[in-house]
């Protein structure tokens, strides 16, 4: 079957990948491993609306109350029924054991742009050090994929964040530390089906209008291209070589053939098939470190909560760290959240917690940020029966985050935000969902894989998300990765 | 049909035999004093230990019986000379298979009349298909028996004296002793069969895992040497409404011994599941489940749960049982919670925000009122502190 080229995953790397070649008129199947069933619903209405709702439990927890236990402070998110559901059954789908380390993938159709954050960020020339290809080469990519997929920046603020924003606006920078409205992707009008953000401040729970980008809103249109074919509940178990040809072999069996073979399974998974193909032993795995800080606008405190709001990044910062290290992160507001993700924190009797919460939560910014993927120490070793993701935080990282740690509160309150004692977490190493560069374009060791992503000793095998990456600055990779896939299918189109 | 015929048919045990035996299709004929107590469904005739077997027992060739009448008010002699009667009279009759309910304390020695008297009354039953059931610590079914008794004491008080907590007592649930017994009752079986846990368990921590289970209250086994225990039976006596602890029963548990029962269990083919999960059957657990519920919603809530919220909270606990909650109040034991009980409050506290009434409580009054009313919690507290510090310390060593 099939003469074309066979995409596997239908993230948003998977789909990049698709666009270029079906435009230049190349045959596509696109397989993912979703073994159907609908993702949970978004719920409509607002986050204000649902607040006292009676159904309120079954948004939050799911119908089978699973998500009352919590997953992870650093992201709420993580806890929805939306989040399980887009998550479940990654590690044991890819045989991926952990060890240290928080593998975030996904076998669903869209895969883990269901509950990305949406944070979109263009490289610049520093950013791209260790990329074998410069801004250029990249531009008309980048601009092809944000077409697509609407790319906004943020401009109507939770107060909290406002306040900030506008103090920013009447000081001048502090040294290295820079401020602009977040840019995500996110739609500010209707276009091509999806609705424009209406700041219902449900985002958390998936978003009903389709504002919010993901990778699964392209399908109808992919369907529509001449040449393209898609399968759901396709898993691949396996990627080779058979008569200098790239096959695939499916979970049940099956094998597919195609001239080329483009592996978009997230980065883990598709560590996990060439590893095994290639029997690789030992594997660098990027990953940002990250943490997350707590910070208040006193004026707020006990306000009442807002009508309107958004729970993805609102304002985006960059600060440098000494040594020439760049640090970033984002800057949320906390009133589309719910209080018991940050009331268990807080050191006093559960009843004063919850009250302190809801006193806080209008007045609260929430802040991550991340180090240049430098200073991870993680790796991907094959095992008999897969591969396990071995985390490691450094002291570097340790310390790195703390001096960034630093540095944001003194320039926050500057503008009027004043750090939460105590509320600095690190997160443990791949809770930053920013795994990459396993298999790095231009490496020459072991897993190394030329421009278009093709590994050696595996032909017409291309690797064309974030583990064709060499490199993984303090940043949102997502949109770079999308851009990364298109100009790889671009290439291929005309080879 | 088979016909089953059970003696004190009406009692803590034989009620549940009966009411097992009808769902199970045998024909059943309740022997016992009175009606009282025997479930709907089971023919009764009345019958008294020491009469043999009564003429209109129906037909009696080739059916079993479960004998378990007892008789605690007459001399101890009646018991086995009734038994003898009763037994004489299934032999003439022609009846199959005879069970008699022993006890786990059954011996020459034992330190209890009933243990003598069980003992005696095995060596009488010496013919092919008439067996002894020698049956452990009983709990669960109707709050009755020693079990009624174990669970009273457990719910009254934060530290229960007991005599020799470590002793190993070998539990059973009455469901799994019914089976255990209708199985007999349907294979025959010769000498005594233990129906009860394989593996000990200390007497202490039945306790404990009781009073957790049923009352959801931790508890403190205090070790009492047996001479006061016997002291302490003859004044509980004497107390008006505190539930009377007689001898029999502290020499009963004093002088148990470990049975070993394992292998009898397997030839039943009989899973005794640990206590744990046998509670966790019973109404009292999920009673116990409901109280906490209640409680923890309410502590973190400051106002009532409603019942949708209370359900949802049972719900989410799902198979575990209720969790030890402190005597004192949760506001200073709070900073005491181990792992379980903290797990619990988390539990509470997350639902409760998510409830109309959550929403509610969380938004009553002006800003002003809501923030003067979080200060002077902040302020309880701040004065609660050094108790929470020590409670830290108190965990991590
Ligand atoms: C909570 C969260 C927030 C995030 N926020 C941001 C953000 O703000 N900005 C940003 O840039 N990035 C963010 N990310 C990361 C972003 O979601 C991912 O980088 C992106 O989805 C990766 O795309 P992908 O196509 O490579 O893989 P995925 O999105 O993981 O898609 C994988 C696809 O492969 C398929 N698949 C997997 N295994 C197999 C198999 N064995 N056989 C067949 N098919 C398979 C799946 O079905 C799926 O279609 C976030 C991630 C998370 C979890």
């Amino acid at each position: 079957m099939g003469e074309g080229v066979i995409i596997v995953g239908s993230g948003p790397a998977g789909v990049s990948a698709a666009w270029p070649l079906l435009q230049a008129g190349v045959a596509v199947t696109m397989l993912d491993a979703d073994p159907g069933g609908a993702l949970p619903a978004a719920p409509e209405g607002t986050m204000a609306g649902l607040r006292g709702n009676a159904s309120r439990w079954q948004v939050q927890f799911g119908a089978d109350l699973a998500g009352v236990a919590g997953r992870g402070a650093l992201s709420p998110k993580l806890g929805m029924p939306l989040a399980r559901a887009v998550l479940a059954g990654f590690e044991a789908g890819n045989r991926i054991g952990v060890d240290g380390f928080v593998s975030l993938g996904s076998l669903a159709a869209g895969g883990l742009s269901h509950i990305w954050g949406g944070a979109a960020a263009v490289y610049d020339a520093a950013d791209l050090a260790g990329f074998p290809f410069g801004e250029a080469v990249l531009a008309p990519s980048y601009a092809a994929v944000m077409g697509r997929i609407g790319v906004s920046q943020v401009s109507g603020f939770s107060p909290p964040v406002g306040r900030v924003w506008a103090a920013a606006g009447r000081r001048p920078a502090t040294d290295g530390f820079e401020l602009e409205p977040a840019r995500n992707a996110v739609l500010r009008a209707d276009r091509d089906g999806r609705g424009g953000c209406v700041q219902c401040n449900l985002c958390l729970f998936g978003c009903h209008r389709g504002s919010i980008y993901h990778s699964d809103q392209e399908l109808p249109a992919l369907l529509a291209m001449p040449g393209f074919s898609y399968r759901r509940g396709a898993r691949v178990v396996r990627v080779g070589v058979d008569a200098g040809r790239p096959v695939v072999a499916l979970s049940g069996g099956e094998v597919v053939r195609g001239q080329r073979v483009l592996l978009a399974c997230g980065t883990l998974a598709t560590t996990g098939l060439v590893m095994r193909a290639l029997g690789l032993a030992r594997l660098r795995l990027l990953s940002n470190p990250v943490a997350a800080m707590a910070f208040v606008v006193p004026g707020l405190v006990g306000a009442g909560l807002p009508e309107r709001g958004f729970s993805l990044g609102q304002l985006a910062f960059r600060l440098g760290i000494g040594g020439g290290v760049r640090a970033a992160g984002m800057l949320f507001a906390a009133d589309g959240l719910p209080l018991s993700t940050f009331a268990g924190q807080m050191p006093v009797s559960r009843p004063v917690a919850l009250r302190l919460a809801r006193a806080l939560a209008p007045a609260l910014v929430l802040a991550n940020c991340y180090l240049p993927g430098g200073f991870s120490d993680n790796a991907v070793v094959l095992e008999a029966d897969g591969v396990r993701l071995v985390g490691r935080t450094t002291a570097a990282a340790r310390a790195g985050l703390r001096e960034a740690a630093q540095r944001l509160r003194r320039a926050l309150a500057g503008l009027g935000a004043f750090a939460i004692p105590g509320s600095l977490t690190l997160a443990a190493p791949g809770a930053d969902a920013h795994a990459a560069g396993t298999l790095p374009m231009g490496g020459d060791g072991p897993g190394g894989t030329d421009l278009t992503g093709a590994v050696s000793g595996l032909p017409g095998v291309h690797v064309v998300d974030g583990a064709a990456l060499p490199a993984l600055p303090a940043r949102h990779y997502t949109l770079t990765i999308m851009a990364n896939a298109d100009r790889i299918a671009r290439l291929l189109a005309v080879a | 049909m088979r016909h089953l015929i059970v003696t004190g048919g009406g009692g803590y045990i034989g009620g549940r035999v009966v009411r097992r035996a009808l769902a199970q299709g045998w024909a059943v004929t309740a022997l016992s004093r009175s009606r009282r107590g025997v479930p709907v469904g089971a023919r009764h005739v009345v019958w008294g230990l020491g009469e043999g077997l009564p003429a209109d027992v129906g037909d009696a060739q080739g059916a079993a019986v479960i004998h378990l009448a007892h008789d605690w008010g007459v001399r101890a002699e009646a018991n086995a000379a009734g038994t003898q009667a009763l037994l004489a009279g299934c032999r003439a009759a022609g009846v199959g298979r005879f069970v008699f309910v022993s006890s786990q304390s059954a011996r020459a020695d034992a330190a209890n009349i009933y243990g003598r008297v069980k003992w005696g009354i095995e060596q009488i039953l010496d013919r092919d298909g008439e067996v002894s059931a020698r049956v452990g610590l009983v709990y669960g079914g109707p709050v009755q028996a020693m079990f009624g008794l174990l669970c009273k004491l457990t719910g009254m008080t934060p530290v229960l004296p007991m005599i020799d907590p470590w002793r190993k007592v070998q539990p059973i649930h009455i469901d799994e002793v019914a089976e255990g017994l209708l199985r007999l009752a349907e294979r025959g079986g010769r000498g005594w069969v233990g129906l009860a846990a394989a593996e000990g368990v200390a007497f202490g921590t039945f306790l404990k895992v009781l009073a957790r289970e049923f009352h959801g209250r931790g508890l403190m086994v205090l070790p009492v040497p047996v001479r006061f225990a016997l002291l302490a039976c003859d004044v509980s006596a004497r107390i008006p409404f505190f539930p009377t602890v007689d001898r029999e029963r502290v020499l009963g548990l004093a002088g148990t011994r470990a049975m070993a029962c394992g292998a009898h269990l397997a030839a039943l083919g009989l899973e005794v599941a640990p206590i744990e999960v046998g509670l966790r059957r019973e109404v009292g657990s999920r009673r116990a489940i409901l109280a906490e519920g209640r409680g923890l919603l309410r502590y973190v809530l400051g106002a009532a749960p409603g019942v949708d919220l209370l359900r949802r909270y049972v719900r989410a606990v799902g198979g575990g049982g209720a969790v030890a909650r402190p005597w004192g109040a949760l506001r200073v034991m709070e900073a005491f919670a181990g792992p379980v009980l903290a797990g619990r409050l988390d539990l509470a506290l997350a639902l409760a925000e998510a409830s109309p009434e959550g929403e509610r409580a969380l938004m009553a009054g002006s800003r002003f009122g809501r923030l003067a009313r979080l200060s002077l919690g902040l302020v309880v507290d701040g004065v609660m502190l050094p108790v929470r510090v020590a409670a830290a310390w108190w965990r991590r060593g």
